[in-house]
């Protein structure tokens, strides 16, 4: 009875369909996170608005979404998540541009802008996988202060966690992800 | 120029993509990433891990992780320096010391009446007293400072943020609740601060993740039921008197009670309204009452709707003539003479067919809207095929199909309708952005209407920032509310707690059991 009343289309209608637009919507909102997480770091301290930054990212994928609709997860924000990256190095670029126009002493080299994206060597990359990555650190302290800083903790509070010096948590930091990128290219 | 890069700027890599680095080095470093083709390919698998990392790892959820959160890690770090050290540590992260509490008269709970609603942590903040607008904070002089100094000395930032909170001061509370860490104490008391400035969204949040953390604590409750009371979500402020009521606090649970019992009310009162609403819309659809046209505090467009479908059932010419006066009333009230028009076009269309698909209709739950209008075009019903692709889902109907029907009669409410419909899947958020800020200030029904649908899309746009979603999405519920339409407010419900739901779960389950309970009572 309820459902064939102008009051229950007029209810439906106001309903997003459950399409692909619907589903990059529930994409997007998850990913927004993520992204603004990393864009806050890369734009700290900087005049790049790292809101911006990640809108650009989930506009681009948005445009693309025909194409990456259907997509597993792994390849869509692989996808997005180069696309911020590579807007973060076109914000860069064209500032360093900006700034040697306006102080011609400055010899910045005009470097054009390659798309180093390569989102296929990460868009088959699942969570299991990158934590059976994960699981294969070496040293366990390496491993451990990957964690940790997956975690959310800064430097200074993984040296004191694991007592060590932060530099040395910079180096396992770094080493980590050096075996990581080394261990998910095996995978792909 | 002098850089403040480190000697091999490459190196500076991982810190930067960390946020590790200093203000000035790390803007050293954007400019090295500008011209730097090794940077520029490593800092796309920096990206792309830090993503996964966040994805699989962040929060402690992978099995086997021993990701420790920071505040458990302080606690740990505090006990590894030492007991003398870790007690003081202790106190200045958890903003409490037990006993010693210093004169009430610092939070003002000497005084007969609280000049705010919300709640303090502060335990000698938090005595009852009865709320009271006019009295108190504006003759309260500034809290003493060295009685502030010695809080502090303590480690106590909670208590100081209240004294000033006490005062009806949010801002100078601030610094130290920043300062206070995510204790559910100072998450409570922040919850006040965010009541204070207006921001209910930003209490609830605060208010549920100190709940998340200490269940039951009722300052936070208090706090959390007043933040959703003022975004208008009264069956989850209830829920929450409710439990404060039944702890039995001298004071706190009769004003609770008072207050669930005034949320009821007015949420009753908007459920008998819209009951009352759908009787008489639900009756002439099906044939068995008159059509209500001159129905007061319905949105008029959703009466014309109503109407439509009314039309759309009358399957006589007999029933169809009936309808003639109705729609005079409705053209009286909307402008123009679009419900007249609809009438004399289904009268002077072929009757053969027309009780045919009527029935097909009301037979099933969930009709087939498309191969509705199939059977009408191939009748010669235009006026019902119309009708069926306006209905159709939008991904199911050709645009060009739907557009062109809709010219054909010059209509310009058919026209208006189809062309909302066609536009949905591509008008762009910042073509949505314009149509939601023209409608600021838009008075009378129809403005209302157009506005509604433009700030539910503005909510539903994949693209739109969730803070922004979410404001324009409690303008438009108040909007919905004062228009009495209860469908678009269940709408702007569901998909807020959609919204909500990935940032702030608390307000995201508000949003939900508001529209659960109103849906029980209009389905049955």
């Amino acid at each position: 009875m309820f459902a064939s009343t102008a009051a229950l289309w007029y209810a439906r209608s106001v309903e997003p369909d459950e399409g692909a637009r619907s589903r990059f919507e529930d994409f997007a909102r998850r990913e927004r996170s993520v992204l603004l997480g990393i864009a806050r770091k890369l734009c700290a301290g900087g005049s790049i608005d790292p809101e911006d930054l990640v809108q650009e990212a989930l506009e681009r994928a948005f445009r693309q979404r025909a194409r990456l609709d259907g997509q597993p997860d792994p390849a869509r924000r692989a996808f997005t998540r180069a696309a911020m990256t590579n807007y973060f190095l076109d914000l860069c670029r064209k500032r360093q541009t900006e700034r040697a126009t306006a102080d011609p002493g400055l010899a910045v080299e005009a470097v054009p802008a390659p798309d180093r994206a390569e989102p296929e060597q990460w868009a088959a990359v699942s969570d299991e996988q990158f934590l059976a990555a994960v699981k294969k650190l070496k040293p366990d302290k390496l491993q451990q202060a990957y964690r940790l800083h997956a975690g959310g903790m800064r430097y200074r509070e993984i040296a004191r966690q694991l007592g060590a010096p932060e530099g040395t948590v910079g180096a396992w930091l770094t080493g980590a992800r050096d075996q990581l990128r080394q261990l998910l290219s095996e995978v792909s | 120029m002098t850089s403040t890069a480190p000697p091999d700027p490459h190196a500076a890599l991982d810190r930067f993509v960390d946020g590790e680095l200093p203000p000035g080095e790390a803007e050293a470093f954007r400019q090295h990433l500008a011209g730097c083709d090794r940077c520029q390919a490593s800092l796309h698998a920096r990206v792309q891990l830090a993503g996964l990392a966040q994805d699989a790892l962040a929060g402690g959820a992978a099995p086997g992780a021993t990701v420790i959160r920071p505040a458990r890690w302080r606690i740990r770090a505090a006990a590894a320096v030492g007991v003398a050290l870790a007690a003081g540590l202790a106190v200045v992260i958890a903003g409490r010391l037990p006993g010693g509490e210093p004169d009430p008269s610092l939070w003002l709970a000497d005084r007969p009446a609280r000049p705010y609603e919300a709640r303090l942590s502060t335990p000698a903040a938090d005595r009852y007293r009865p709320y009271e607008v006019t009295r108190g904070a504006e003759t309260a002089p500034a809290p003493p400072l060295p009685a502030l100094a010695k809080l502090e000395d303590r480690g106590r930032l909670v208590a100081i943020a209240d004294a000033y909170l006490a005062r009806g001061a949010p801002e100078p509370a601030r610094p130290y609740l920043d300062r206070a860490g995510n204790t559910p104490e100072a998450l409570a008391s922040r919850a006040a601060m965010d009541l204070m400035l207006g921001r209910p969204e930003e209490a609830v949040r605060h208010a549920g993740q100190s709940l998340a953390a200490k269940p039951g604590y009722r300052p936070a409750q208090w706090n959390l039921a007043l933040g959703l009371r003022a975004l208008g979500l009264t069956v989850g402020a209830a829920r929450q008197l409710d439990a404060v009521a039944a702890a039995g606090e001298p004071g706190w649970s009769d004003e609770a009670k008072q207050l669930v019992e005034q949320l009821r009310a007015d949420a009753q009162r908007r459920k008998d309204h819209w009951a009352e609403v759908l009787e008489a819309c639900l009756g002439a659809e099906a044939g068995e009452l008159p059509f209500p046209a001159d129905l007061q505090g319905v949105p008029l467009v959703f009466l014309r709707e109503s109407f439509d479908e009314t039309l759309a059932r009358a399957g006589t010419a007999e029933r169809l003539k009936e309808l003639l006066p109705a729609a005079e009333t409705l053209d009286q009230r909307l402008g123009g003479d679009s419900a007249r028009r609809a009438v004399k076009r289904a009268l002077a269309e072929p009757m053969k067919g027309r009780e045919a698909i009527g029935r097909a209709y009301a037979e099933k739950d969930h009709p087939d809207f498309v191969a509705l209008a199939d059977m009408a075009q191939k009748a010669g019903l235009r006026d019902l095929e119309l009708w069926a692709l306006l209905r159709a889902p939008v991904g199911q109907v050709s645009p060009e199909r739907l557009v062109a029907l809709a010219a054909a009669f010059g209509d310009p409410w058919y026209a208006a309708q189809a062309e909302e419909r066609t536009a949905t899947g591509a008008s762009g958020l910042a073509l949505l952005e314009d149509r939601v800020k023209a409608c600021t200030g838009a008075a009378g029904s129809r403005f209302e209407m157009r506005c509604l649908a433009a700030e539910r899309e503005l909510v539903a746009h994949p693209l739109a920032a969730p803070a922004d979603a979410l404001a324009v999405g409690r303008r438009a519920l108040e909007r919905a509310r004062r228009e009495g339409d209860m469908h678009m407010e269940l709408s702007l419900l569901k998909l807020m707690a959609r919204v909500a739901k990935p940032g702030d779960p608390a307000l995201s389950d508000a949003y939900d059991m508001e529209h659960d309970l109103l849906m029980s009572r209009i389905t049955p």
